[in-house]
Parts: structure tokens; sequence; C-alpha cells
């Protein structure tokens, strides 16, 4: 059992890398939200698989904390970008009006 | 039965390692966000809830398999909001949205 | 709902003292009094929710196949040669008779978790989906989702 949850989280591992090189890589910014959507819920389950090789239940909690965290996250940078684009879209209309 | 845990918690586990490999990949072979979150949403809620189904026949105890169940639940109910956000912020700052996809109506 | 806060209380804990359970009736008794003042729950309104409670079993086992339906069909898509060639994205809009403010939502959750296709926008009895290629635009038309949902909401 021991092995399969090593090779799982080294496999994991593998791809949270790659994910990560999207976000940096990423063209434009909600490129790079995505790729943060899903590096979190790759670390949910590493946390998951890291809490049963240790038998540890105590991470159980911290994961199903941390998967209310990283909504949280996502939907408040969302709402910040979404601010700023009608932000940026108002002081363009008065611009034009002036 | 030991023997039967340790086989089926490997298969859902792999089955799930298998379509997080394939989000993965999805990111690097779309080449516009709209397509890369089609793979982020849909293959990521089904990977997560393999792995738990496969946690589970690891795990000791009824509050364990309960406590992976509620986890399932709260990917799936937050996956979809997440991804819908992303899409709604593209198609508000996006101003060249016609080269990408045909657009039929926008709200 | 009490019930439920109470159960969920007891599985977050993991154990079964006489503390354990003192302390969940107060949270129990302080977070139904919360939801009473500041979001109309009554028992009332309890009992049309438990009575959903097998077609909303039955509507989580269609979703679940539909989402493995949707992954075989991300997993073609992904590992074809040329993807970019394959597919023609479209935004359409879809109208629903779906009225109340959680039936949407649950529409659109599953839309985006079905094949092909994912939510941008919800509008005033319509939504606004993105459609990865032709198939799945056209069986947007006709989900059987939509229809469980809609028998769901009936007498609400």
């Amino acid at each position: 059992m021991n092995l399969i949850l090593l090779i799982a989280m080294g496999f994991l591992s593998v791809t949270i890398f790659f994910c990560l090189l999207r976000a940096v890589l990423g063209p434009r910014m909600t490129d790079r939200l995505v790729a943060v959507n899903i590096i979190s819920i790759k670390g949910i389950i590493l946390i998951l698989l890291i809490g049963q090789y240790l038998h540890d239940n105590q991470f159980m909690d911290i994961a199903m904390v941390y998967v209310l965290l990283s909504f949280l996250a996502v939907v408040c940078l969302a709402r910040n970008m979404l601010a700023r684009a009608a932000k940026k879209e108002k002081e363009e209309g008065t611009n034009g009006n002036v | 039965m030991e023997m039967f845990k340790l086989i089926a918690g490997a298969v859902f586990i792999a089955i799930g390692l298998f379509i997080f490999g394939v989000a993965t990949l999805g990111l690097f072979r779309f080449s516009y966000v709209l397509n890369r979150v089609h793979v982020a949403a849909k293959c990521d809620s089904l990977a997560a809830l393999f792995v738990c189904i496969g946690l589970m026949f690891f795990s000791t105890g009824a509050g364990a398999i309960i406590k992976l169940l509620v986890i399932a639940a709260f990917i799936w109910l937050t996956n979809p909001v997440a991804s819908h956000l992303v899409c709604k912020i593209e198609v508000e700052t996006n101003e060249n949205l016609e080269n990408e996809c045909e657009v039929e109506e926008l709200p | 709902m009490p019930i439920l806060l109470f159960l969920l209380w007891l599985v977050f804990n993991g154990r079964f003292t006489v503390d354990v359970i003192i302390s969940g009736v107060i949270a129990t008794a302080i977070l139904t009094w919360f939801l009473a003042k500041f979001t109309g729950w009554s028992v009332k309104r309890d009992g049309k929710f438990a009575a959903r409670i097998p077609a909303f079993i039955f509507f989580v086992l269609r979703l679940i196949v539909e989402v493995i339906a949707a992954n075989i069909h991300m997993i073609g898509l992904v590992l074809s040669k040329d993807p970019d060639a394959k597919i023609q994205p479209k935004i359409v809009k879809h109208k629903t008779p779906l009225k109340t403010g959680v039936g949407r939502v649950a529409l659109a959750n599953s839309i985006t978790l079905t094949p092909g296709t994912i939510t941008v926008d919800v509008g005033d009895g319509c939504v606004y989906v993105h459609a990865i290629d032709d198939n799945s635009r056209e069986g947007l038309g006709d989900s059987a989702l939509e229809k469980k949902l809609i028998g769901m909401e009936k007498g609400l």
C-alpha cells in the first residue's frame, strides 16, 4: 500500500510542476487562474494521500478547510479582476465624452 | 479481503491519476483559455472523486469515509463555480473574442 | 436541518463523548436560530426539501454518468492528433423554464459538468453557454438533467 501511495504522490507532484509551468507561461491572466485552480485541487488530493501514508486522520480536516479556502481565493481574484475591468471601462467612457 | 481492498483502491487511484495527467496535458494541447477551462472543469472533478473512492478502500473507520465523501462533494460544488467565474472574466475582458470563437449572442 | 448540522458536527469531531455532544447541541441551537432569523428557515420548508431527497439521489447518479461520458469525450479530444482543428467553439444562448435561484444554479453547474459545454453567464430566464463542438451544442436542447430539475422544482 505504501508503494502505491508513494508512486501516486510522485506522479501528482510532477503534474503539479507542469501546471505551475502553465501558470508562469500563460499569455493571459485567465490562463494563470485556470492553472491555479487545478493546482489547488491537486494539492488537496496530495494532502489526502500524505495523510493516508502517515496514517493520520487529522490531514482530512486540513484538506476540508483547504477546499473552501482555495475556492475563496479564486472567487476573490475573480471579483478583483471584474472590478478592475469595470473601472477601466468607465474611465475610457469618460475620456471619450471629454 | 485485504488483497481485494488493496487492488480495488490501487485501480481507482490509478484511474484518477490518469485523468489528472490528461487534464495537465490538455492545458498544453489547447491554444485558447475557453477550451482549456473545459478540461480543467470536467477532468479535475471526476479525478478527485476517483482518488477519494480509492482512498476509501485504504482508510479505516466510518468517520474517515464520510469525511472523504464530504470533501468530494465540496469539490463538485466549488469547481464548476470557479470555472464559470474564469469564463465570465474572459468574456468580459477580452476585446477581440470573435477571433477565437463564434459568438451568437452576448450577455 | 438541525439534525443534519448535529451529524456534521459529530463527523468532524470523530469522537463520541459527553462534552462533544453538549457543545454540539449548543452550536446547533445557535446555528438554527441564526438560520431562522436571517435566511427564513422553518420546519415546513425543511419538509418540502426532504420530500425531494429521492429525486435528488437519482439526479446525482445521472450526473455522475454524464460526467464520466464527458471525461471520455475530453480524453478523446486531448489525446487526438490536433485538438484545435477538431473543435468548433461557439457561445450560444439557452432558454430555460427554471425559475428559482437554486434550480438555475444547479442547472448551470450541471451544464458545466456535462459533455462539451460550459456556462459563461446566467441571465434572466436563460443561460449563456460556451459549447466546444457542434454535437454538444445540439445535445443541449433536450438534456435529461434539465427535465429532472424541472420535475424537482414543481410545487416548491
